[in-house]
Formats: C-alpha cells, sequence, structure tokens
C-alpha cells in the first residue's frame, strides 16, 4: 500500500537554524566530538612535551641622561624623550649585531643530527657528561650528550648557506662531505684545514664514531637579519631610559653569550661615540707634534751653530726684555692659531668665536710687529742671537704645550664614560616561555572541540534531517503517520512510581492527554497497521530507526496504549539492552525483564508485567547484561516471541537505533512487521535510505516509516487553519 | 476498533454519498455497528444528492440517503478511525487541513490496484454509472477487510 505524495506548496521561510535540533544532532555524535577532542588534547600535551623549551635571557643596561657635551643645545627633555629609542635602534644596528656576529661565529651553525620528532625530546632528557646510547642501533643520529665547538669555517661564496655534513671518527677524527657524499676534508680536532676552497678549524667534538653533524655557514647579513629579529628590546616603562635587551633562544647559554657580547658593544660604541670629540683633537695633534719637534731640532741646531762660530755671546740685558716678550706672543699666538684650527673644524669663519679669534690675533700680530722694530735697534749680533733664541724658545713652548694638550686630551678620552652601562649580565628568566604547555594543552583541546562541532553541524547543513513526510515518501518508504511534537511530552517527568488510578498523571501522553494530535496521529497509525498486518504472518512488529533521540520510545509506548485502548491485548517488548527506558515512559521498574528471560535466569510469565491501562503488557528490558547482541541471537527468543504472540493480539518490539548497534536486524528477523522511526529535521534522506539497505541486507524488508516530531511550519502546511500545536478536538459527545 | 469511517469526495453530492450508501449496506450485511458518515472537501453545503447519483444507486436497487452535503473538517477527520476518498489529489488535501490524519486515510480503490474514481459531476449519465461500478467494487473489497 502506498499513500500517495502530494507535493504541497513550499513557500520557503523560517530556514533559519533550530539550535534544538543542533544540539540534538551534537548530542547524536558525542562520542566522536569527544573522540575527536581528546585526541586533540593528546596531541597538544605530546607537543608540549616534544617541542623544544626556548628559554629568554635578558640583560639590562641604562642609558643615562646626557650631560649636555655641547654647550648651548641643553634643549631639555626634547633629546631625551627620542633618547631610548634611538639608543634601542643603535643596538640593533647592524654594525653592533655585525660585530658580535663576527666575534662569536655566529654565522657557523653546527648541530648534531637527532633522530626525527622526538630525538630532540630524548636528547634533553639525557642526563650526565657521557654520551647517550644509540637507541635502534641508529648509531648516525646524535642521541644526547654530544659537544661541538667550531673555531673557524671559512668557505667559498658559492657554499655560503649550504650544509655540510661531518661524521665524527674515532680519536677526534672527522670527515666533512658535502651533501651528496662527496667528502671534502678528513681531519682531526684542533688541527687547521684548509683545502677545496673550505677552511677549518674545530676545539672540540664530544661524539661516538660515526655521528653526524650538519655544519652550515650561513651569510654574515642573513645572520645579523635572524639575530635582529630574535633581540627583543623593549624600554622598562616611559622614560626610565633602562632598557632589557632580551633574547629567546632553545639554548640559554648561548642567547647569555649573545646577549652579553651585544651589550658589551654597545657600551662600547657609546663611549667610542662620547670621546669622538677628544679623539679628533688628539688626532691632529699627533700629527702637529712631530713638525713642531723637528722645528725645535732645527731651531735649536741654529742657534749652537751661531755661538759656535761666534763663540759663545750673551743675550744683552735689552735684548733679554725683547726676546722675553716676542716668545710670550708667539706662544700666545700660536696657541691662538691651534684654537683656530679647532675652531675650523666646528664652526665657518662667520661664527662669532672665530671673529673674535681672529681680532685677537691681528692684536697680537701688531705687537709683534712693534717688537720687530724695536729689534731693528739693536746690534747685529744680538739681533741674530735673539732671532735664534726666539726661535728655539718659542719652539720648545709650542711644543711643551702641544704635548701637554695631547696628554690632557688623552686623559679625556682614558675617562670618557658613555652615558650607557650594563646593569645586569645576561641571565635566563626562570623556566621555559615556550611552548606554554597548558595554554597549547587548552588551545588545542578547544580547537579540537570546535573542529569537532563544527564538522558535525556542517554535516547536519550539508545532509539536513528531513522535514516533510512527503520527503521521506519520495525515498519509497510510505509514511504511515505523521506524529506532531508534543510540547506536552516535554513537560512529563517520567516519575518511577506506580500510576495511580489518575490517568492524567501518567507519563504516558496518550493516557494523560488522549486529545493530544500525537496521540490522534497514533491512532492514525494504529489503523494503518490494521491493514498492514492483514496479511502478515505473525502479530509481531519492530520498531527501530536510524539514529538515536528519534523518540522511538515514546511513539512505541503510545502506540501501545492506543491500541490497547482499542480493547486488544498488546505486549510491549523493550529489547533496548543497552539504553532501554520504556519502563520509565509506563512508571515502572525495569528488573525482571528481557535480559533475565535471555539468560535464563526466569520464565516468560514471570517478565510480562501488567500495566495500569488495561490490555496492555510490559516486558521491559531487565537488568542491563554485557553482551546484548549476543543474547538476542538465543534460541530463548524466538521461542519467548512465539508464546507471547500467542497470547496477545499484538507485540510490539522496541529495539535500539540500527546506525549504533546491530540489535535491531537481529530482532527483525524476528518479525513479520517492521517499521522505522524517524524525527522531523533529525534523520537525513542518507542515514533513511543507509537504514533501508542495513534492513534490506539482513533480508527485511521495511514496511514504512513513522514521521515523528513533526513541527507546524507554515511552509508545510500553509493554509493557516491547519494549527498543529494546541490545537486539539475536545469531544462533546455528539 | 474501526467504528468510525468518513467517505470524501469533492462535492459531497454524487460519490461520497453513493459510497456511504453501499457501504452500510455492505456492512450491516455483517452485524457490525459502524457510524458512516460523508464531507467533501469543497462541499455544495446543504444540498441533497445529485439526481443522476441517486437514479443511479435506485435503479441498482439500492436505498438513497436521506442526504445533505456538508463541508469536511478538522474534527471530523480526527474523529474518523478511516478517511476514504476518490482521488489521489484528495490525500493531500486531507493531510493539510489535519496532518495527524495521515495513515487512516486511504483511496477507496486501493484494494483495486490504487484506482480512483472519477468525478461524474456535469457528465453524463455513463460517467455516472461508471463511477458507481468503481464503487461499488471498491466497497465490496473493504466490507470483506473490515469485516474482521
Amino acid at each position: 500500500m502506498h499513500p500517495t505524495s502530494v507535493s504541497s506548496p513550499q513557500d520557503h521561510e523560517d530556514s533559519g537554524i533550530d539550535l534544538r535540533k543542533l544540539l540534538g544532532a551534537l548530542l547524536d555524535y558525542k562520542w566522536p566530538i569527544l573522540g575527536v577532542t581528546l585526541l586533540f588534547f593528546l596531541g597538544g600535551t605530546l607537543y608540549g612535551m616534544f617541542a623544544t623549551p626556548i628559554h629568554r635571557t635578558s640583560a639590562l643596561v641604562q642609558i643615562e641622561k646626557k650631560s649636555g657635551t655641547v654647550p648651548g643645545l641643553e634643549m631639555g627633555d626634547f633629546t631625551q624623550a627620542s633618547s631610548a629609542r634611538t639608543e634601542i635602534e643603535l643596538i640593533r644596528s647592524r654594525s653592533v649585531i655585525g660585530q658580535a656576529v663576527d666575534n662569536l661565529h655566529l654565522d657557523v651553525q653546527a648541530t648534531p643530527l637527532r633522530f626525527p620528532l622526538i630525538g630532540d625530546y630524548l636528547a634533553r632528557r639525557h642526563r650526565g657528561q657521557d654520551l647517550a646510547e644509540p637507541l635502534l642501533g641508529l648509531e648516525e643520529y646524535a642521541w644526547g650528550g654530544e659537544k661541538i665547538d667550531v673555531f673557524r669555517f671559512e668557505v667559498e661564496p658559492r657554499w655560503i648557506g649550504k650544509a655540510f655534513l661531518l661524521t665524527a671518527g674515532d680519536n677526534g677524527t672527522f670527515t666533512l662531505e658535502e651533501s651528496e657524499g662527496k667528502p671534502l676534508l678528513q681531519g682531526r680536532v684542533g688541527e687547521a684545514l684548509d683545502r677545496n676552497g673550505i677552511r677549518l678549524q674545530i676545539r672540540e667534538l664530544q661524539a661516538r664514531p660515526g655521528t653526524r653533524f650538519s655544519l652550515r655557514k650561513a651569510s654574515r647579513l642573513s645572520t645579523i637579519r635572524t639575530y635582529r629579529g630574535a633581540l627583543q628590546l623593549t624600554e622598562l616603562g616611559t622614560d626610565t631610559g633602562l632598557i632589557t635587551v632580551a633574547m629567546e633562544h632553545p639554548d640559554p647559554q648561548h642567547a647569555s653569550r649573545v646577549v652579553d657580547e651585544i651589550s658589551r658593544l654597545f657600551v662600547r660604541q657609546n663611549v667610542e661615540r662620547m670621546s669622538a670629540e677628544a679623539d679628533g683633537s688628539l688626532e691632529f695633534l699627533r700629527t702637529q707634534l712631530p713638525e713642531v719637534r723637528r722645528e725645535l731640532d732645527k731651531a735649536e741646531g741654529a742657534l749652537n751653530d751661531y755661538r759656535k762660530q761666534h763663540g759663545s755671546v750673551d743675550i744683552g740685558m735689552e735684548t733679554g726684555t725683547v726676546l722675553s716678550q716676542a716668545v710670550e706672543l708667539e706662544t700666545r699666538i700660536s696657541e691662538l692659531r691651534m684654537q683656530q684650527a679647532e675652531l675650523d673644524r666646528r664652526f665657518t669663519r662667520e661664527h662669532p668665536a672665530y671673529k673674535t679669534l681672529l681680532m685677537q690675533i691681528q692684536g697680537l700680530t701688531r705687537r709683534q710687529n712693534e717688537i720687530a722694530r724695536r729689534v731693528q735697534g739693536l746690534p747685529e749680533t744680538q739681533q741674530e742671537l735673539l732671532r735664534l733664541s726666539r726661535d728655539v724658545q718659542v719652539s720648545t713652548a709650542i711644543y711643551t704645550q702641544l704635548l701637554n694638550k695631547a696628554q690632557e686630551l688623552d686623559l679625556v678620552r682614558a675617562g670618557t664614560v658613555g652615558n650607557v652601562r650594563i646593569v645586569d649580565q645576561a641571565v635566563i628568566d626562570g623556566g621555559p616561555v615556550a611552548p606554554n604547555k597548558s595554554l597549547i594543552q587548552v588551545g588545542a583541546t578547544l580547537a579540537g572541540a570546535l573542529l569537532a562541532i563544527g564538522l558535525v553541524l556542517l554535516r547536519k547543513l550539508l545532509n539536513p534531517g528531513l522535514e516533510t513526510p512527503e520527503a521521506i515518501e519520495q525515498l519509497g518508504l510510505p509514511v504511515y503517520a505523521a506524529v506532531p511534537f508534543s510540547g506536552r511530552q516535554a513537560h512529563i517527568k517520567p516519575k518511577r512510581r506506580q500510576m495511580a488510578g489518575d490517568p492524567a498523571a501518567s507519563p504516558l501522553l496518550a493516557l494523560s492527554h488522549p486529545n493530544d494530535p500525537a496521540v490522534e496521529a497514533l491512532r492514525s497509525l494504529r489503523t494503518s497497521l490494521h491493514f498492514i498486518m492483514l496479511g502478515a504472518q505473525d502479530n509481531r512488529l519492530v520498531i527501530s530507526g536510524p539514529g538515536p533521540q528519534a523518540g522511538k520510545s515514546f511513539v512505541c509506548a503510545n502506540l501501545a496504549a492506543v491500541v490497547a485502548q482499542a480493547g486488544k491485548r498488546v505486549l510491549l517488548i523493550d529489547v533496548d539492552m543497552r539504553k532501554g527506558h520504556l519502563h520509565r515512559l509506563l512508571g515502572m521498574p525495569a528488573d525482571m525483564g528481557l535480559a533475565d528471560l535471555l539468560a535464563g535466569r526466569c520464565e516468560l510469565a514471570d517478565v510480562i508485567h501488567p500495566t495500569p491501562l488495561p490490555g496492555l503488557f510490559l516486558l521491559p528490558r531487565g537488568q542491563l547484561p554485557p553482551n546484548p547482541s549476543e543474547l538476542l541471537m538465543r534460541p530463548q527468543l524466538t521461542a519467548a516471541l512465539e508464546q507471547a504472540s500467542a497470547s496477545h493480539d499484538l507485540v510490539i518490539l522496541d529495539t535500539p537505533p540500527l546506525l549504533a548497534v546491530t540489535d535491531a536486524a537481529i530482532v527483525g528477523r524476528q518479525a513479520a512487521t517492521t517499521l522505522i522511526v524517524t524525527r522531523y529535521g533529525t534523520s537525513s534522506a542518507r542515514e533513511i535510505e543507509m537504514t533501508v539497505r542495513r534492513f534490506a541486507q539482513s533480508g527485511i524488508e521495511i514496511k514504512g516509516a513513522i514521521f515523528n516530531g513533526l513541527e507546524k511550519r507554515a511552509a508545510i502546511y500553509g493554509y493557516g487553519h491547519a494549527a498543529y500545536h494546541h490545537y486539539e478536538y475536545k469531544s462533546d459527545n455528539a | 476498533m474501526l467504528e468510525r469511517i468518513l467517505i470524501v469526495c469533492i462535492g459531497n453530492i454524487c460519490r461520497s454519498p453513493s459510497a456511504q450508501a453501499l457501504m452500510k449496506e455492505a456492512l450491516s450485511r455483517g452485524n457490525r455497528t459502524v457510524k458512516i458518515d460523508s464531507a467533501g472537501l469543497a462541499a455544495q453545503v446543504g444540498l441533497p444528492m445529485e439526481p443522476t447519483a441517486r437514479a443511479v444507486l435506485l435503479e441498482h436497487r439500492h436505498r438513497p440517503p436521506e442526504h445533505k452535503a456538508c463541508q469536511l473538517n478538522r474534527a471530523m477527520l480526527q474523529q474518523a478511525d478511516l478517511v476514504l476518498v476518490m482521488e489521489r489529489r484528495h490525500i493531500g488535501s486531507i493531510y493539510r487541513i489535519a496532518p495527524e490524519a495521515r495513515g487512516k486515510t486511504f483511496l477507496l480503490g486501493k484494494w483495486q490496484d490504487e484506482a480512483e474514481i472519477q468525478d461524474p459531476f456535469r457528465r453524463d449519465r455513463t460517467a455516472f454509472e461508471q463511477a458507481y461500478r468503481q464503487i461499488r467494487t471498491a466497497v465490496e473489497a473493504w466490507a470483506a477487510r473490515l469485516g474482521h
């Protein structure tokens, strides 16, 4: 029999996501979701265990307020504000980091080759000084405790960035080969090798013979870039002038070395910048000194020669005075000239300081000319002597002056303290900063849960539950009843107590609300069941479904009730020996049931319990057995069913969902009629087709479907007067 | 179990009253107390049976009922244990009025391979004759099964 489908007008509205449906889907898939979540949790935990721990080392550098070295440029905070930023950029500068790279050979990377994935972890676990034993006889891997210290490694430009393979041998020997396996070098620790365009010297090598290392010379620039990126420079607070120089690296010792070196170089550079002025002057003096010295020697030589020629001639009284004046003037002038040279470096000739200097020099030169005129009046020999002595004295004065100045500058330079100092040397900041194990665990778990839930929901959205009985009929399954969703059923709290005489308090909807549309629909099912079973070989009915939460037990219990109300003797059997809850729907205990019967603990008569509804009998699931599927295979079941069929008009078997366990297929063979319960918006076309196929594989033909939980949807019954909820026909006994 | 039968067509003046009359007769032979009603999806409310249909019944020696056409509603559908219709499209119409009637609504011609009984209204007498014959066969088949 095929009630034929009639296409109904579909006006598409209300296609929103129904929260309850989605929640139901999540409940259906709670185990896979939990599984995936657990898997991610384990993954996160393992990652946290195996990932290389990164440590953070940091040093503290203080930038002091600049003591205004340039007079007149003390603009106060303006220079200070930018100072920390400036200094940070200076620390990151190529010159500082480049110097550190050169000093520490940071561009040479030598690492022992570890076993993939877990090698690093094992090597970290290895304690003690000696080398770890190889696992699984894999000698080529380093298992922990290896050391290599490369003093020098230089290669031709074309091999920069290329990884070489270094294999340790016996007694400190090693071979270096290209990755293709072409041997390039052989040598031993300490030797300076230079062959085939490679210079290599290894300071220390601790490894089992056969252990392999990877040796790589990175380009200097890329190394600088790497370390530049790794350096974390932050000012503590604002305007404190305290900068932390930090780096995160798996090897804290290495990081400490780098951080210390960089801060040291930075301080040195700072000092050099500060003493740059003194340096400049000193250099100038150093070029001047030899010349002055030569002039002095020349002057002394000339004076001595003159004295030798003319015998010892004394300088007269007057000559003495002139001489001392002239010398004084001369030294003054040279002093001023020196200042002029200094100013030349700093100012243009238009600068007022420069101008006054020139004026002074001019004044002194005028006085010199006066003295020259006075000298004219002296005797010839005295004049000559005066000239020579003056030269000597002036040169001496200038020379000593220069020497003094140079020493002074030297002192200044040595005493220059930069405005930067290292407050704290590099230390490791406690435990590893990465991986943050708990965060990764939590994150991974959350990600897993979200992914699993998302997939389930996506699947639900892509493979939506059918929402009309017609859609099921299009799959070729006649729909014998469309049971509307009953809001009341949700309110009925199953109570584990014997029903009193008051049917309104019954957990069974068919008793408490006999006029509920859901019960009406089941009465229609009763009618079609009558005709389905007319030609059937037995009076047994199996009710199953594709998935859980379809409402099979609700349908079974209430169908049984309405059949019993029609004056038939109905036996309801709860075959779900895993999660059966029929007894709860009827407010009865579960023990002494099917499981006990099949286990041979009792007789059929002991397990058929009368219910408060006359004509309705219940065979509950019994005590939960460990082997439900196996029990169902026993011949006792067939015998019991035959017996039950003989003494009842209808036997309804409520079976667990087929797509979850195979019980339904086993039980299906025991009955002539099998129906499935599908749920509105939950059971998808694919699920229903799969169920039909599964039953067919066991040789069972599904007679039809019961469509449960139908919701009022304008799209389905769009005629306004078909309000399915809260409408019931109150019989007026007409 | 099946105590109230509702027979439905469109106008409730030709096919359903005829079927109602025949069904009553057939079931009374088996001493069954079954209440049989008829209604129309778009009934000519209050009208008696269509004259030609009535004549055909008389000619075949049936007693035409005192009939007044009435409009089908949801309450009727809910009270019935079995709803019989003439054509396939009627089933859909009934589900739209009362979705819970699914499962107890069948074609009158169900046992003749889901045969439909066409509306003879405003056609010549042969159409009425044909409808009558179909209805009679169908009713017999139902009566046999309801005798259980």
